[in-house]
């Protein structure tokens, strides 16, 4: 019985170490192929330890005009996720005093409007935007981004604000403040933690989007993973160059899964789960 | 009626916006489907009826892209609950493991799925060793030109998706092991059941709603794995990995045929509705709402 057990042990751990590898290997193999020149990068067999160059980050950095595409990643996702709190959190919380059936019905559409296909918006507001003059503008996608950042502080919001006991809320309006001093003065600070979640895994969503940028923007408003795919299609691919995109790209999701992940895992689930 | 009147200050500005970006949106994918549309052809947004969907019928450019996606919803969406599953019961059974390997998990599908696309591109083009190398020098097998060769390709494609999706999987999953209440398990316990027993008759019934709610969400985006194909195959080769999402996005921004496109998307809507359909009603049950 005992040795049964153990042989039990031992292989529920090969499994999950097997999975632990197929995990991480793609990021580690991608990792030392952007610090490789391009001839080691095509060595065969391939070259499993050297000595890291970083011509492939300098290169990048400076001779390809990534860096802008990565500032304008950050300032279009900054504002849309800032746009999306401003106008997100308070939904969330007068979602909450809505009679059952609208406030299903409310819930219902932001499923909707989160879970449609992106393709869906894309033919429609590369037409309207193109009639605006509002292509390969940093505007057109943070009002695209709100599609899915909107509803996704919705949902999220949602179900940190059900956590707060409603007589706290009670207590505020007998001492006599009104429903928008409430919500800023006593509901907001008490979910403080949940709004950065929520913000973070925002922020996230549109860090990483890429169908929009790739209709919506040409040269000026680009975004980072656009100004990945660039480097496939000139005289040949600069593999070198893209694993060094790539990695930088992947910095604030790493850091952010290490630093918080315990704090964002719940905000995941609730923005999974109920969306 | 005061209270009503400041509670709509808080949600018109949010339901105004979602409502316009939504509905929008579907209005002129209905309009668009209905004319002859094309950008390159001055002239012709004109009434065409039913005229796309009955061209999309004529095309078997469109056939092999339902079959592909229909491959992506059930192939790709089994892989990896089946996968995230077994995961999920064996973390749940080892507690050091869950508190090492989570926070490993969560990675994959918070990082840019652009950047997953060129991990796995970069492992499966021959030239540059990856997949190919360790299969022959671990097994022996000499691995094809995966992302030249049809069925290659679209196995590449599942496992690149398994890769990015499988933690997801697992982590709701894992969620609603520990959500489970104690007391079936420890009369089970009593009685003498076997592990598998507990799996088959208590454990996996228990979790029935969770299921559905994970399956009805891969399904739906399971064809969200577009960067993904841009970056691996671009729907190659010869559209052996092009779903039908894929398809619309070619011929309405390439060849700028903007009616056909939007026939292709409400064609894809439908696909999508009539799949997640079994799905959606006990999800939502499961959510509280």
């Amino acid at each position: 019985m005992k040795k049964q057990n153990l042989i039990t042990k031992i292989l529920v751990y090969v499994i999950l170490g097997l999975f632990f590898i197929f995990t991480i290997f793609p990021l580690l193999w991608l990792l030392s192929l952007s610090l490789k020149t391009q001839i080691q990068a095509f060595s065969n067999p391939p070259i499993l330890i050297f000595k890291p160059t970083s011509e492939n980050y300098i290169n990048l950095i400076f001779a390809s005009g990534f860096l802008k595409n990565f500032l304008n990643s950050l300032i279009i996702a900054i504002s849309s996720t800032v746009v999306a709190l401003v106008i997100g959190a308070p939904a969330a919380y007068g979602m909450l005093h809505l009679k059952r059936k609208n406030r299903s019905r409310l819930f219902v559409l932001t499923l909707l409007t989160r879970m449609a296909p992106s393709m869906t918006y894309i033919i429609p507001f590369f037409i309207v935007f193109s009639k605006f003059g509002l292509i390969d503008t940093r505007f057109a996608l943070v009002v695209a981004y709100q599609t899915f950042a909107l509803p996704m502080v919705i949902i999220i919001m949602r179900s940190f604000f059900l956590e707060i006991p409603r007589s706290l809320e009670e207590a505020a309006r007998i001492d006599g403040a009104t429903k928008r001093e409430t919500f800023i003065k006593v509901i907001l600070p008490v979910s403080a933690q949940g709004l950065v979640s929520t913000a973070i895994l925002t922020f996230i969503l549109c860090w990483n989007e890429f169908i929009f940028a790739l209709v919506l923007t040409r040269r000026h408003a680009a975004t980072a993973p656009i100004g990945i795919t660039n480097l496939m299609q000139y005289e040949g691919t600069l593999w070198g160059q893209m694993g060094a995109g790539a990695i930088i790209l992947m910095i604030p999701s790493i850091l952010i899964s290490v630093l918080v992940g315990k704090y964002i895992a719940k905000g995941l689930m609730a923005g999974a789960i109920k969306g | 009626m005061k209270i009503n009147e400041s509670n709509s200050m808080f949600l018109i500005p949010a339901y105004f916006t979602i409502g316009v970006l939504l509905v929008i949106p579907l209005v002129l994918l209905v309009i668009f489907s209905l004319t002859s549309w094309n950008l390159m052809q001055p002239g012709s947004f004109k009434f065409f009826g039913f005229g796309n969907f009955r061209r999309m019928i004529s095309e078997p450019r469109f056939f092999n892209s339902v079959k592909v996606s229909i491959y992506y919803i059930f192939i790709n969406t089994g892989v990896q609950v089946i996968i995230g599953t077994v995961i999920a019961l064996l973390l749940f059974q080892e507690n050091l493991g869950t508190r090492i390997l989570r926070p490993v998990f969560l990675f994959p599908m918070l990082l840019p799925p652009v950047c997953v696309g060129v991990a796995w591109k970069i492992l499966f083009v021959p030239s540059l060793g990856g997949v190919n190398y360790f299969l022959n020098t671990l097994f022996g097998i000499l691995g094809p030109d995966w992302l030249n060769g049809a069925t290659s390709a679209l196995i590449a494609v599942t496992i690149a998706s398994v890769w990015e999706w499988t933690p997801f999987v697992m982590l709701l999953i894992l969620a609603g092991l520990e959500a489970l209440p104690k007391s079936p398990f420890e009369s089970a316990q009593i009685d003498g059941a076997n592990f598998f027993q507990v799996l088959v008759l208590i454990t996996l019934p228990l979790l029935k709603p969770v299921f559905m709610t994970v399956i009805l969400l891969r399904i739906i985006e399971s064809l969200a794995i577009l960067p993904l194909i841009f970056m691996m195959t671009g729907g190659g080769p010869a559209n052996a990995t092009e779903p039908i999402n894929v398809y619309a996005y070619y011929s309405g921004l390439d060849f700028l045929d903007i009616s056909y496109s939007s026939s292709l998307m409400i064609t894809f809507i439908f696909i999508l509705a009539i799949c997640s359909f079994v799905f959606i009603k006990p999800a939502l049950k499961s959510s509280g709402e």
